[in-house]
């Protein structure tokens, strides 16, 4: 009885700890495309389009990169002193990015779509 | 006698060095409390060691968040200082004592101080200037401005002292800039042409898919194959930011249609003039295009390049299947590439103008030139028929700006920011992208990574396999 109460607690366990995505299938997955019902103001786009604004202390270029460091979205020239507004489309999963600067490595939450940032 | 030689010689360096500094090279950081710390210069002396003036200034706010500097401190690695020197520019900032460290009390780092500082701060405006010498390589240094207890530090970087250095030219020509463009060689990807500085890639890592049906107004399989197009543009720019080329590589992988369809994109908006851009690499083989002399498409309002008017031209039907490419079994066809040159005017359009991240590509139906698809809610070019909208199964609405979708806003076209695989014939998106559904309807925020070859994300068995 009493090796019983354990494995039960054991299993308990360790259904306890299952991440929910492996238990349990997405309620639409399977269905077929056509019987979709998707909200009108949803953005099929795999990418979502942001602002950046910067400022630097001098004349260099910024380096907008992915937050892993693999991949550089992209490369501008900022101008010391003046707002620079970037538009940039990066991927819908991207949380954060990193600016690269004058040997600065900023972390920044894509916490909007407008995104501001002063260098110091 | 020896000290006034020595003063002279000092002396003599600072103006020598002020003489060097450009005032728009400065580059100045914030401590706070009031006080700025301002890299003037930065002089290589091509003798392994590097001349480096800081002034620091005061604005003469007062209250309890601007106190008197009670130390000015720098952070520099022990034996690597020396020929420190404080110089006040304007007010009456005295100070008692120099430690040449390296150990600095209270500071978080190691380098030199000047210590017992009076009259700047706390209502008192004033400036110095700080000259020394670095032994080696430049390094990061923090500036303390201790007022009260609070250190207010600011970092300068390697980086910083080699931009004030770079700025205004003094160093030994170790990072030059050939081409004069403002750009330097160590981030000039033409170090030979003033006219361009940079790429720039979308996507940034590697192709993107885009993905058509082609029965539009009329609801397809929705297998999504019958135009699979890689594509990848890249954009020239120079060192101001403006636009010099643009770059877009299509690869035409698959279509499972029988119509003999074209493909073409817009990009920007109507503010960039036709008039402006060079057009070369499109491939025309019918007879249903009109382009005007720069190889944009004649009738646009905005710039409209047509990539291929017919996809069975580009790649030969090698019998058997439905098209090619997406029929297992059928003969395999290697891809075609369409590479697209656009020349810009110089000087006039930047990489936010061009936004080539939001290009508009379409599909031309069957060499329909009014009949066209597009991404969901792009718009039409201004040779579509209008008159198709909203007829058999597509609702679009522009009072709505809804544009290319069905009642239930399902799309005819969808773009991926990296290369997918696609479906076989007639094998619905769904069954073969099993978090697509639950993405689309949890309106994008379950899996917005359902193209990525995670376990349990793709069911192979409905993907075309390269045979």
């Amino acid at each position: 009885m009493r090796k019983f109460l354990i494995l039960f607690f054991i299993a308990s366990v360790m259904f306890a700890c299952t991440k929910e995505d492996d238990m349990i299938k997405a309620p639409s997955e399977g269905k077929a495309f056509k019987e979709l019902n998707v909200q009108s103001n949803f953005d099929w786009k795999t990418t979502r389009d942001y602002t950046i604004t910067l400022k630097g202390y001098a004349n260099s270029i910024v380096k907008i990169v992915s937050e892993n460091n693999q991949t550089v979205y992209q490369s501008t020239m900022i101008k010391k002193d003046v707002d620079s507004k970037i538009k940039i489309s990066l991927p819908a999963y991207e949380k954060s990015i990193r600016l690269k600067y004058m040997g600065q490595d900023i972390l920044l939450p894509l916490s909007s779509i407008n995104v501001n940032y002063i260098f110091n | 006698m020896k000290t006034i030689s020595t003063t002279i010689i000092a002396f003599l360096l600072l103006i020598s060095i002020n003489a060097k500094a450009t005032p728009g090279c400065n580059l100045t950081k914030t401590n706070g409390g009031g006080f700025t710390t301002t890299i003037e210069s930065v002089v290589n002396n091509c003798n392994s060691t590097y001349t480096i003036s800081l002034l620091v200034t005061h604005n003469g706010a007062g209250g309890p968040t601007n106190k008197e500097l009670s130390h000015f401190s720098v952070e520099a690695i022990p034996g690597t200082y020396t020929n420190v020197s404080l110089a006040v520019i304007t007010g009456s900032m005295t100070y008692s004592s120099y430690t040449a460290g390296p150990n600095l009390g209270v500071d978080p780092f190691q380098g030199f101080k000047f210590d017992g500082t009076n009259n700047i701060g706390d209502g008192v405006a004033g400036s110095f200037r700080v000259t020394y010498t670095i032994i080696g390589n430049l390094q990061n240094q923090r500036v303390s401005c201790k007022a009260g207890t609070d250190g207010q530090i600011v970092n300068f970087t390697v980086a910083d002292f080699e931009s004030v250095r770079d700025c205004n030219n003094t160093n030994c020509n170790v990072n030059p800039d050939t081409d004069g463009d403002g750009c330097n060689d160590n981030v000039d990807q033409y170090p030979n042409d003033a006219t361009q500085c940079m790429d720039n890639y979308f996507p940034a890592n590697g192709y993107g898919t885009v993905a058509y049906e082609d029965l539009w107004p009329a609801k397809g399989d929705f297998d999504f194959n019958d135009l699979i197009l890689d594509y990848r543009v890249k954009v020239i720019t120079n060192a101001n930011n403006f636009v010099k080329e643009a770059y877009f590589t299509f690869i035409i992988k698959a279509f499972g249609a029988g119509y003999h369809n074209g493909f073409g994109f817009q990009i920007g908006s109507s503010s960039i003039l036709n008039s402006d851009l060079t057009v070369t690499g499109y491939e025309l083989k019918e007879n249903y295009i009109n382009l005007l002399s720069n190889g944009t498409e004649a009738g646009q309002s905005i710039p409209t390049i047509i990539a291929f008017d017919n996809c069975y031209k580009q790649m030969q039907f090698p019998g058997g299947g439905i098209g090619i490419n997406t029929t297992p079994g059928a003969p395999y066809v290697t891809p075609d590439t369409v590479k697209i040159k656009i020349a810009f005017t110089q000087n006039k359009y930047t990489l936010n103008d061009i936004n080539a991240n939001t290009f508009n590509p379409f599909l031309i139906v069957n060499q329909n030139r009014s009949v066209e698809v597009h991404l969901p809610d792009y718009h039409p070019t201004d040779l579509a028929n209008p008159a198709l909208f909203g007829t058999n199964d597509d609702r679009t609405n522009p009072a709505q700006n809804k544009y290319y979708k069905t009642e239930n806003n399902l799309p005819w076209a969808i773009n991926v920011y990296q290369v997918i695989d696609y479906l076989i014939e007639k094998q619905d998106i769904s069954s073969g992208y099993l978090k697509f559904a639950p993405w689309a309807e949890s309106n994008g925020s379950l899996y917005p990574d359902w193209f990525i070859d995670n376990s349990g994300y793709i069911d192979q068995s409905k993907i075309y396999q390269n045979q």
